[in-house]
């Protein structure tokens, strides 16, 4: 008998939901990214650990800094989205849509 | 004769970095087509981010910084400078938009099933992608 997924995870909120792992890894590499930043490469230039004017960059530097923009716009993307998620997803869904008819099962019976 | 007892500083352990540098470099060897596409698709997420305000804003911090100027050396000696930028098909974060849509979807599970439906041509899930 076909069983759908979403009715077989009762209790997904614990160390076996790898997803979840996934998305506190996230948070924590951000989180620790931001911090390095925050003390590598403060908002205010007089504000650099030996205090000495900042250099111009490179063209060369240019790709590594489009890397590590990439990792902070992530990383505030990664914010939002969860922040938008705790507060939409907070409240217990009154109406829980139907479960899905069985010829549509596969992942299910995949898994199973 | 001091009562007072000797100490001993201990040094930052560089044999852990140079470990942590070389394990680094061992993994960009050994998952190579994973790391440029990783490396490839966050450099053009920092493209579009940049175009933002709050990308600009850290742009300017970033700028001269030690962390950049001096990452650079670290950055090309640890990857052998096999890395290069190539725009990809999707941005990371329109993956995570894909995830969070996904979960927010009434017909979760026909979506998901359809993932075993769907083919692989030339390396790309999207056929017309071929035509640009």
């Amino acid at each position: 008998m076909d069983v759908p997924i979403l009715h077989r995870m009762k209790n997904e909120f614990d160390h076996r939901n790898l997803w979840l792992q996934v998305v506190l890894g996230l948070l924590s590499a951000g989180e620790r990214l931001e911090r390095m930043l925050n003390h590598h490469a403060p908002a205010h230039p007089a504000e650099q650990p030996d205090g000495s004017p900042p250099a111009p960059a490179e063209a060369a530097d240019e790709v590594l800094m489009a890397f590590v923009l990439g990792l902070v716009g992530s990383k505030a993307h990664l914010h939002e989205v969860l922040e938008r998620a705790a507060t939409d997803g907070g409240a217990p869904n009154p109406e829980p849509p139907d479960p899905p008819p069985p010829s549509h099962s596969t992942f299910g019976s995949f898994l199973r | 004769m001091s009562d007072e007892l000797p100490t001993l500083a201990l040094q930052p352990n560089d044999d852990e970095l140079s470990r942590l540098l070389h394990e680094a470099q061992y993994l960009l060897l050994k998952h190579p087509v994973a790391a440029q596409a990783a490396f490839g698709a966050f450099v053009a997420e920092g493209r579009r981010f940049a175009t933002t305000e709050e990308g600009q804003r850290w742009e300017s911090r970033l700028r001269g910084s030690d962390l950049i100027r001096r990452g650079r050396v670290v950055w090309e000696v640890v990857t052998l400078k096999m890395l290069e930028e190539n725009p990809p098909d999707v941005l990371p974060t329109a993956y995570l938009d894909a995830m969070v849509r996904a979960t927010s979807s009434a017909e979760l599970e026909p979506l998901l099933a359809q993932l075993f439906d769907m083919g692989w041509e030339n390396g790309r899930t999207d056929p017309s992608s071929d035509e640009k």
